[in-house]
């Protein structure tokens, strides 16, 4: 590969006081304003890209609505948490190995009955488990499925491969992560702090360099409405107050309160009072991570500039009861993209979703599950995405010292693919090294 | 060296090593010192059995109100905080989900353990882990068997209980460790008790951090503890838990030692609360409240009548409502809000500590919280509540020291007294009156987030 330039993200010098003055000073109006330059910066890029020949066929740019700006792309990163036997998920029932590779854990398209695996053929060599919705988006183009995906020296810990995977880097001396470096790429100093929004528990280390992404809980209300102010206006007046600045945890904490305000102000009336919500039963086939999803949905149709979202979803840590809890799973994930979908209407032709998972799982069956592996496969998913397999799969016959799959695709290649497909950022600012990213999506 | 029993540090002391203190608690550590204080918290003779929820609150469903109230009353009123408070550290260490369990009583059997053990030998400690059925069924362990282990086990009992992912251990180790921990299974769900059960464990030899041997799992932690990088491990978790900071490797060193000693955990603790780098400016304001820790100490701090699952059935509970003035979905709510339950951390690693807890998303967690909080306790005619409106009457700024004595905090700042003051004499018509509209603005300012 031709010279790339080392990673020029230097840290910003002071984040979050930039976030906050955006917030008190700006309001909507403004801050989407402050995503006008996306389409030069993301020509320029590619411009160069094409110049330089380092990316294969140079994506063209996008097409300009006749309204004005483009909008962009829209990146939701969904965490498969715990780590997807993949061998399971994306079954090469095609290949004669397969069944002496995973033994009893074998899943076979000709069992019958209630326990049957719901294995779909995608083509082939290869089949779908549990996933119907996929499946159909696969037929329609609109599904891309990333083979052995991973890193060389993988310690198989969930905690260092998270870590890896929200870096970028397998230098772990940074502390910044890829998503972070490229919104700040993208959307420059003065950027919307709606740019980002995390779904759930802990905002994931991802988004560092900077950023704190607002987060979003189903559950917690969103204080700072025009309600909210009336019902507390004491409250309202005794909390009004100029940021600091300050990066200590004194100024920090006061910041974020005072942030809220113009965080409630915009989301408030977009997702209303969670009691008033829509209520998915705990036991629906969507999951929490459908409830999430809807909210995702209102908040993109609801047109904030937001540009990337994250939720996850957990519990793919199968070392035992694999075959009720992969299933499941992966059932719940494919109901909750259909009805995410079905939710965004003509907006589901905006969005990328993009999967990441620590790891895939060992080619061996341990009786009841499976251990921690290698490499994993991610899925792409949307109008706009460039369906069908990308990468090699992990040979079948030839595996590591650990007697793991061997690694066929860089983390890294996938990560700037969606990078440089979703949101058009210069994958040289998004991750350190690799060999170029992955084309993922139709520009 | 002897540390100066300023109020400051005092309040320090309690805040981190328990869940806050009273005005009379920090006048006897100024008086006694902080070496004396140190001891008397941590004396476990002091400690008493914490009885258990009722068995009918445990009915599936109810499992995680159960184990909170369980929690929440027992941190709250305890005359031994310190040791509360270091089962909730251990919580967060063997991170343990409930969901994996029906019922509260298991992970109510592990939290008992913790209090029990808390302080003792780490060894103990850990020989437990891989006997308690709620850590066993979280880990699949009892799913583990001769010819078919499985790994999840023996990889956290290193990477994250003892060792850490640096800590000199490799995947090969990991392989054999699994099948030293093969057989230890549930015998049965009451009374709690996993054993190893000789059929289904795999006694052959084993080569495990370079001793080879027919290891069993007791065995393999007796490895572990002598290990230099699990002493290093267990005292930074304790160091960045208590402190928040990022420790040099001087304290560390010291901290790490005081545990290879005797592998007391007691050494270990007493060596940090009594450490001079622990009373350090950056320390003192270095590490963010969890929303437990938050919510145990204004409970606490304000006398909350709050309903006792030991005595009280969750269906009681409901029928009674009125005898308990502090409504006890109050708090449930609120840590709801803020995300964080007992029983609930987000994985086998525990709950992040510090900046994920104050960005904007947790910010209005707090929020709702404070809210919560402030309406029921002034509702619920706490004698605390009383002494602040009557402080009230003298004016805005002895309200403002009643609140955060309450909350256990001896200094502030002036844009927190101007907030606080702001909510006191800010004329309202909407439900929230001006002492309750206070309390929320303090709940949520730094000096309270902060621990």
């Amino acid at each position: 590969m031709t010279t790339t330039p080392p990673p020029t993200h230097a840290a910003p010098s002071d984040p979050s006081r930039r976030r906050f003055l955006t917030f008190a000073g700006l309001g909507a109006a403004g801050a989407a304003a402050g995503l006008v330059g996306i389409p030069t910066l993301r020509d320029t890029l590619l411009t160069e890209h094409s110049t330089t020949g380092n990316f294969g066929p140079a994506p063209g740019g996008r097409t300009v609505s006749s309204g004005g700006v483009d909008p962009g792309l829209i990146v939701v990163s969904i965490q498969l948490g715990g780590g997807v036997d993949f061998l399971n998920t994306i079954v090469p029932v095609g290949d004669q190995r397969y069944a002496r590779i995973r033994g009893a854990g074998t899943l076979s398209g000709d069992e019958r009955g209630e326990d049957a695996p719901d294995l779909i053929r995608l083509d082939d060599r290869f089949a779908i488990n549990s996933m119907p919705h996929l499946a159909d988006q696969w037929t329609a183009g609109n599904l891309a499925v990333v083979h052995g995906v991973g890193w060389e020296g993988s310690s198989l810990s969930h905690f260092d491969a998270t870590d890896m995977w929200e870096k970028g880097s397998p230098d772990f001396g940074t502390t910044d992560g890829w998503l972070g470096r490229a919104l700040h790429d993208l959307a420059g100093a003065d950027a919307d702090p709606l740019l980002a929004i995390s779904l759930g528990g802990v905002s994931p280390s991802m988004y560092a360099d900077g950023w704190s992404p607002v987060g979003i809980r189903p559950e917690a209300r969103i204080p700072w409405s025009a309600e909210f102010r009336e019902e507390y206006v004491a409250l309202d007046t005794a909390m009004t107050g100029q940021p600091s600045g300050g990066t200590d945890l004194v100024s920090r904490t006061r910041d974020s309160q005072l942030a809220l305000r113009g965080i409630g102000a915009e989301l408030g009336p977009l997702l209303g009072d969670p009691d008033d919500r829509e209520h998915l039963d705990e036991g629906d086939e969507v999951g929490y991570l459908g409830i999430q999803l809807d909210l995702i949905a209102d908040m993109i149709n609801g047109g904030l500039g937001t540009r990337a979202f994250h939720v996850s979803h957990d519990g793919f840590d199968t070392h035992a009861n694999q075959r009720g809890d992969l299933p499941r799973l992966l059932g719940e994930l494919d109901a909750a993209l259909r009805r995410f979908q079905t939710r965004l209407g003509a907006n589901a032709d905006r969005v990328v979703v993009a999967t990441w998972t620590e790891f895939g799982r060992r080619p061996e069956w341990n009786g009841d599950g499976t251990e921690h592996g290698t490499a994993g496969i991610e899925f792409v998913l949307g109008p706009r995405v460039k369906g069908g397999h990308h990468g090699e799969p992990s040979p079948m016959g030839r595996f590591d010292a650990d007697d793991n799959f061997i690694v066929t695709t860089d983390f890294r290649d996938y990560l700037a693919g969606v990078t440089l497909g979703a949101l058009g950022v210069d994958p040289a600012r998004v991750v350190d090294g690799g060999r170029g990213p992955l084309d993922l999506v139709e520009v | 060296m002897v540390i100066e029993a300023t109020p400051r540090n005092a309040s320090h002391l309690w805040r981190r090593a328990a869940f806050g203190a009273t005005p009379e608690q920090i006048e006897q550590t100024v008086r006694d010192g902080i070496e004396a204080t140190v001891d008397a918290m941590f004396d476990h003779r002091r400690a008493e059995m914490a009885g258990a929820p009722k068995r009918d609150i445990g009915l599936h469903g109810f499992e995680t109100p159960a184990i909170n109230l369980w929690f929440l009353k027992l941190a709250s009123t305890s005359p031994t905080p310190a040791i509360e408070r270091l089962m909730w550290f251990w919580h967060g260490h063997f991170a343990t989900n409930l969901d994996k369990f029906e019922g509260p009583e298991a992970l109510h059997a592990q939290l008992l353990t913790f209090r029990r053990h808390g302080l003792g030998r780490l060894d103990d400690l850990l020989k437990l882990m891989h006997r308690d059925p709620a850590m066993v069924a979280w880990l699949d362990l009892h799913l583990s068997v001769a010819g078919n282990p499985n790994e999840n086990y023996a990889r956290e009992l290193m990477e994250l209980f003892s060792l850490g992912v640096d800590g000199g251990y490799t995947q090969r180790d990991v392989v054999e460790a699994a099948r030293a921990f093969t057989g230890y299974t549930l015998i049965d769900e009451r009374p709690f008790i996993a054993e190893l059960n000789p059929a289904l464990h795999d006694d052959g030899t084993k080569t495990i951090l370079g001793q080879t041997g027919r290891f069993d799992g007791d065995a393999v932690v007796d490895l572990i503890v002598t290990r230099p990088e699990c002493h290093r491990f267990i005292a930074t978790r304790f160091w960045t838990r208590y402190a928040g900071t990022t420790p040099s490797p001087a304290v560390i060193d010291d901290l790490a030692s005081a545990l290879a000693q005797n592998l007391l955990t007691k050494d270990l603790v007493v060596a940090l609360f009594t450490h001079p780098a622990f009373y350090e400016a950056e320390v003192i304001d270095g590490l963010v409240a969890q929303p437990l820790e938050t919510t145990v100490n204004a409970l606490r701090g304000f006398q909350a009548d709050l309903i006792d699952v030991r005595t009280t059935s969750w269906f009681e509970a409901e029928e009674r409502e009125d005898e308990f003035r502090f409504p006890f979905f109050v708090p449930l709510e609120m840590l709801e809000d803020m995300g964080q339950l007992v029983g609930h951390p987000p994985n086998v690693g525990g709950w992040p500590h510090n900046e994920p807890w104050i960005d904007a998303t947790r910010a209005t967690g707090r929020l709702n919280a404070g809210i919560r909080f402030a309406q029921a306790i002034v509702e619920s005619e706490s004698p605390v509540v009383a002494e602040i409106v009557a402080a009230a009457e003298r004016g805005p700024r002895p309200a403002v020291a009643a609140i955060f004595a309450a909350f256990g905090v001896t200094e502030w700042t002036s844009a927190t007294e101007d907030a606080v003051v702001a909510a006191l004499t800010t004329p309202t018509d909407g439900d929230a009156g001006p002492v309750a509209t206070a309390i929320a603005v303090a709940f949520t300012s730094p000096e309270v987030t902060l621990s």
